[in-house]
């Protein structure tokens, strides 16, 4: 039984309040439930995105890798640290966000695309090999799934944080809020019922007794 | 903008990629608490993007220092990705999407 909420007295203000208050907090739990549902459908489709973009970073990392290894055998480990510490540039992001019904999901943007001309990487063409720009550029492609799945596993962060939150309030309004209005509203209905009863039986009484009195 | 944390052939392949920030620490770690310490200070650096090797990220003291700052900061930055390394994805004891869904959802969904 949900309980009655305390220090209320037993009027017909407190009742007309209450009734006005239930019907708030009934279409406040429709939209919210509404909301939850949407937020959920919403959920399910950014995992499914990530889920995704997870595997093109592992393939894409992996081929990465490979490419890698492939130039340090060739031109040996410790040249290949040397070229990489010769080709860092500024990469310029565009970090904005949108909103998805009130959630923030960051949108992350390259100002200029990633990828590169051989010309452009920084290092000399006659000390590095094809091998070493295979792995750059597929690094650079990697780099760029990479900003993509980061962009998305926030968003799914954030909206799962959200979904929890509107299913709290939901059922607090559900099984909390709204029953003990509920109960606090019957309660003071029969408080006046019975009030009534009560006046009703004085009524008669007094009644009776001045009639007694007039026949006297 | 964007900060790598991984091993040395980590380090160099995103640093032929253009990447500015990156810290290359030896795997496997020689204790120290260089990782967790540097994934602090590149946050509150502002960096937008911190990319770091699963193998670095699954460290005790370096998944407790991520949680730490994802649930500090305020807004969207900074966000943390964890990358494989050379070896590959890392098979994972927890699957935070999973965790997630379960939580949101109610039901773990595949």
């Amino acid at each position: 039984m949900p309980e009655i909420i305390e220090g209320i007295s037993p009027t017909r203000m407190e009742l007309l309040r209450l009734s006005r208050r239930e019907k708030l907090a009934e279409k406040g739990h429709d939209l919210l439930r509404e909301k939850r549902d949407a937020l959920i459908g919403e959920f399910l489709d950014v995992v499914g995105e990530v889920r995704d973009a997870r595997k093109a970073v592992d393939s894409k990392l992996k081929e990465a890798f490979d490419f890698l290894i492939l130039a340090q055998a060739k031109s040996g480990v410790e040249q290949v640290r040397q070229l990489s510490l010769m080709s860092p540039q500024e990469i310029r992001l565009d970090f904005t966000s949108r909103s998805i019904m009130g959630v923030h999901v960051p949108t992350l943007e390259l100002k200029d695309g990633l990828a590169r001309k051989v010309t452009e990487r920084g290092y000399g063409l006659i000390d590095s090999s094809a091998a070493v720009d295979r792995s750059a550029k597929s690094f650079e492609e990697a780099l760029e799934r990479i900003l993509k799945l980061a962009e998305l596993e926030e968003a799914v962060r954030n909206l799962a944080g959200e979904v929890e939150k509107t299913k709290r309030r939901v059922n607090a309004l559900e099984y909390i809020m709204i029953p003990s209005l509920k109960t606090t509203r019957k309660y003071i209905r029969m408080r006046l019922e019975e009030m009534e009863r009560e006046n009703f039986g004085r009524l008669k009484k007094i009644k009776a007794m001045l009639e007694r009195k007039e026949r006297e | 903008m964007i900060a790598v944390i991984g091993d040395p052939e980590t380090a160099a392949g995103f640093r032929l990629a253009g990447v500015k920030e990156v810290h290359e620490y030896p795997y496997p770690p020689d204790g120290g608490e260089d990782v967790a310490r540097m994934l602090d200070k590149l946050a509150k650096d502002g960096f937008a993007i911190i990319i770091i090797t699963e193998r670095f990220a699954a460290e005790a003291r370096n998944r407790d220092k991520i949680r730490e700052i994802n649930a500090e900061k305020k807004g969207v930055m900074p966000i943390i990705v964890e990358v494989p390394d050379k070896k590959g994805p890392m098979e994972k004891e927890i699957d935070e999407i999973g965790r997630l869904i379960k939580r949101a959802v109610g039901v773990a969904v595949k």
